[in-house]
């Protein structure tokens, strides 16, 4: 299986290089997945579909779905909560219902949102039938921190991990010197460092599935846009991430960079022509051969 | 009456045993409780203002925590009499 990322700033034509490259790898028959992780998306509209639901499927091989992130964002905390109430109502004094339903608006819940849709997409369904899945990602903002969100999440499971272990230590010792009747396996039995190494397994699979990803930045013939796809490199780069090319999309050849080296950086031109702007999903923009896809699978 | 003198021995020593194992242990209670203190912070510091911890990570274990959680409702009653707590500890008369 094979993942594109098409990012950049907003409105550069991140939707309609992913929409048309999805169109063409299914068009030569590999099974292909387009999925938009943009909150604002508009592949319904792209692929002229009425609204019907987050999952279409256009062709035999071309599927589409665009979450619906509010929802799976409530069906989440719903759960939570449900378990909470099963789990632990002796600790009604602390008003969690409360806090958990005001979390849903809490800031940084959109890019948890998309990391529980990744989750199921990736992990818990059963086979994964697709050959190549390409994402629509949102505007530079959004995407870093969903891209982030596993790393600062290690970091701090990684810690918690340390300390908790130091705590089961410290019961087991005390059971060992008391003598305790059951033989207690601490480490087995300590739900929370259980949960702890559960979620640090989730993050591992999710960083190595970042990390064996193809991004693209697609920017315009524009001297901010290359300015911010310039800070959108390095600051994926701090995060650990290669780009794979730059897509200039509409472009003259006329233009000069200022701020990307064109040798260094593989710049892939698209043409004001080629991409004239109708009919987006259905332009051949010959991407397969522009980005090097290799199709020996 | 043998029997129950060893019983009543038996017993005494059982007693003198828990004691002295309640003592030894004592203070490693508290520093485990102290543990237990700073982790449920660590994860529920945004309950109190300072906001650190990734949230997915905080609710995921929310449903375990109940231990935790009770341990910072009784810190709470407790806080304007920390040094009493303290000396208790210690056993200052």
């Amino acid at each position: 299986m094979q993942t594109y990322f098409f990012t950049g700033k907003g409105g550069t034509g991140k939707t309609t290089i992913s929409s048309a490259l999805a169109r063409e790898l299914s068009g030569v028959g590999y099974n292909t997945l387009l999925v938009s992780l943009d909150p604002a998306h508009n592949l319904q509209d792209i692929f002229e579909l009425d609204e019907s639901g987050p999952e279409s499927q256009i062709t035999e091989n071309l599927r589409i779905i665009e979450p619906d992130f509010e929802k799976i964002k409530t069906e989440y905390f719903e759960e939570k909560v449900k378990f909470l109430r099963e789990t632990t109502s002796h600790l009604s004094s602390f008003n969690i219902e409360n806090y958990l339903d005001t979390l849903k608006y809490a800031p940084g819940q959109e890019e948890y949102a998309v990391m529980l849709f990744l989750r199921n997409l990736l992990f818990q369904r059963n086979k994964q039938p697709y050959q190549f899945i390409i994402f629509d990602t949102p505007p530079t903002g959004l995407l870093l921190k969903i891209l982030s969100l596993p790393k600062l999440s290690l970091q701090w499971i990684r810690k918690l991990v340390e300390l908790r272990a130091k705590i089961v230590d410290r019961r087991e010792m005390i059971g060992n010197i008391r003598n305790e009747d059951e033989k207690t396996k601490y480490y087995q039995k300590d739900q929370v460092l259980q949960q702890l190494r559960q979620q640090e397994n989730e993050y591992d699979k999710l960083r190595e599935f970042y990390g064996s990803a193809n991004f693209y930045i697609v920017m315009n013939p524009d001297i901010l846009v290359e300015k911010e796809t310039y800070r959108l490199k390095n600051n994926l780069f701090e995060l650990d991430f290669e780009i794979d090319g730059i897509i200039n999309n509409r472009c003259n050849k006329s233009y000069t960079f200022e701020y990307l080296n064109e040798k260094e950086n593989n710049i892939i031109r698209i043409g004001a022509k080629e991409n004239n702007g109708s009919r987006k999903y259905q332009l051949d923009l010959n991407l397969i051969k522009k980005l090097d896809i290799s199709l020996s699978e | 009456m043998n029997n129950s003198l060893f019983n009543y021995l038996k017993d005494l020593l059982d007693s003198f045993d828990q004691h002295l194992k309640k003592g030894a242990t004592e203070e490693l209670e508290y520093e485990l409780e102290e543990m237990e203190f700073v982790f449920a912070l660590l994860i529920y510091s945004s309950f109190i203002g300072i906001s650190g911890i990734p949230e997915g990570v905080a609710i995921e274990l929310l449903p375990y925590m109940g231990k935790e959680l009770q341990q910072f409702e009784e810190k709470t009653v407790n806080s304007d009499d920390q040094l009493a707590q303290l000396f208790s500890k210690f056993d200052f008369e």
